[in-house]
């Protein structure tokens, strides 16, 4: 982290563009700017105690700067934005890197998948424990947030407030989120989850289905039932006059502003 | 009847904008414990105690707001508000170099399972800016560290000038707070 933020500073100071890729704890760093500067760069970066083994892989001259800024990008998982992002930055320096060793070989197969760069490695996405991508599917899965969405990937609204409040503490079903009455609509909670899916920000597990058996206690598939149909009861306590006050409050203050 | 009282803490470090936010929505003159900085701290003012102020929204009710520094040292007065709060808002400043531990030490301190306290990380000093994508860059960072610390708490640009961004903050404090009953009633049915 102090590092990502080190390198962030520098390059805030000096005018170099690119891009910080970080899979795990390995890091791919494109450049773009005067040869003293990166040179300087480089060698500050190579120095860094945070870093071990940096190599250069490509050095070469460009005709026109391919990024326009500095960007940091975490690629934890190959979803549909990040491979999107993934296939322009191969498709721009990837394929003219001559890869001398072995140890370069393995860290640049964390960035890019199989069919992108070799055969024989495995994609970011084949990487992943029992938590996964819910791929835009979230019938019989259990949905988490793994963090919350900057407020350049979604419009903040208090339905998007309240889900993301929600999956970030609790896994639900997507059956017990259409139950809550968070959205107007099925339609409208699917968007949501969709937009967050895109941004890789939902983790999803399979459900595991209740079965009610004969061997199971009369009253439990009827607490089962009632559960998996449940909509939160509202009562009338003062956390709930204070909250319904304060969304009045704020509606008033941003009517008048 | 009882009137409703609750309490939002507002903690970061120097020249985060702590005071300034509280200035901003309370309807009180901040009760503040502002002091001629010794050193150059790049103001002229700063906290040394709690900043008070206070949002009636009704005849009884109303909510309170506790600027708090944010440096561990300071822990004694987190003590003194840290009970019952309804909700935590850090202020990390962007721009400078970030104190990751600092922001950890906050967290760790307040956060408790039991409590379930609604945390939210605000950047301020966005607008030093050029660009959303520098933004958008610490906002990662921040989140980085939130995650593999264990922590997924909202972290949004905050500017403590302005109405509008802090009304977006209660909001998200809003739904925090009402979203515990809803999981309250899943961890009841998973």
């Amino acid at each position: 982290m102090d590092l990502f933020n080190g390198v962030r500073l520098y390059n805030k100071e000096k005018p170099v563009n690119g891009v910080v890729l970080v899979s795990d704890d390995a890091l791919l760093q494109v450049l773009e700017g005067e040869s003293s500067v990166l040179a300087e760069l480089i060698y500050r970066f190579s120095r860094d105690t945070w870093t071990k083994d940096t190599s250069v892989i490509l050095n070469a001259d460009i005709e026109a700067p391919l990024f326009n800024n500095w960007r940091l990008k975490f690629v934890k998982s190959a979803t549909a934005k990040n491979d999107q992002y993934l296939r322009k930055i191969h498709k721009a320096i990837v394929a003219d890197i001559k890869i001398t060793s072995p140890v370069d070989e393995r860290r640049l197969a964390l960035f890019f998948s199989s069919n992108l760069l070799y055969s024989s490695v495995k994609k970011v996405s084949e990487v992943t424990d029992e938590k996964d991508e819910c791929n835009n599917n979230f019938h019989n899965k259990r949905i988490s947030l793994s963090a919350w969405p900057k407020p350049s990937q979604i419009k903040p609204s208090p339905e998007i407030f309240k889900l993301c409040s929600l999956l970030s503490r609790h896994e639900a079903s997507y059956e017990t989120l259409k139950q809550l009455d968070f959205f107007k609509s099925q339609a409208h909670l699917d968007n949501c989850l969709y937009l967050l899916d895109g941004f890789g920000l939902l983790l999803c597990k399979a459900a595991e289905e209740i079965v009610p058996t004969d061997a199971v206690p009369e009253q439990k598939p009827q607490i089962a039932l009632v559960a998996s149909n449940a909509k939160p009861v509202k009562k009338d306590n003062p956390s709930d006059r204070f909250s319904q006050v304060l969304r009045k409050f704020i509606s008033q203050a941003k009517r008048t502003r | 009847m009882d009137g409703i009282y609750k309490k939002l803490a507002i903690v970061g470090e120097v020249g985060a904008g702590k005071t300034q936010l509280i200035k901003v929505i309370s309807e009180i003159s901040p009760f503040a414990t502002e002091e001629k900085s010794s050193i150059d701290i790049g103001k002229e003012y700063t906290t040394v105690g709690i900043d008070y102020g206070r949002l009636t929204l009704e005849a009884d009710m109303a909510l309170g707001l506790y600027g708090l520094p944010g440096q561990e040292r300071f822990s004694m007065l987190w003590d003194m508000v840290k009970k019952g709060l309804w909700g935590l808002l850090i202020l990390v400043k962007f721009d400078e170099a970030f104190n990751s531990q600092a922001l950890l030490t906050i967290l760790k301190y307040f956060e408790s399972e039991k409590s379930q306290l609604p945390i939210v990380v605000g950047i301020s000093h966005c607008d030093l800016s050029c660009d959303e994508d520098e933004v958008d860059a610490f906002i990662e960072i921040v989140n980085q560290l939130l995650e593999s610390n264990g922590f997924i708490t909202p972290v949004f640009p905050v500017d403590p000038r302005e109405v509008e961004s802090i009304l977006l903050c209660l909001q998200v404090f809003d739904s925090l707070n009402t979203t515990i009953d809803y999981e309250r009633e899943l961890s009841y049915a998973q």
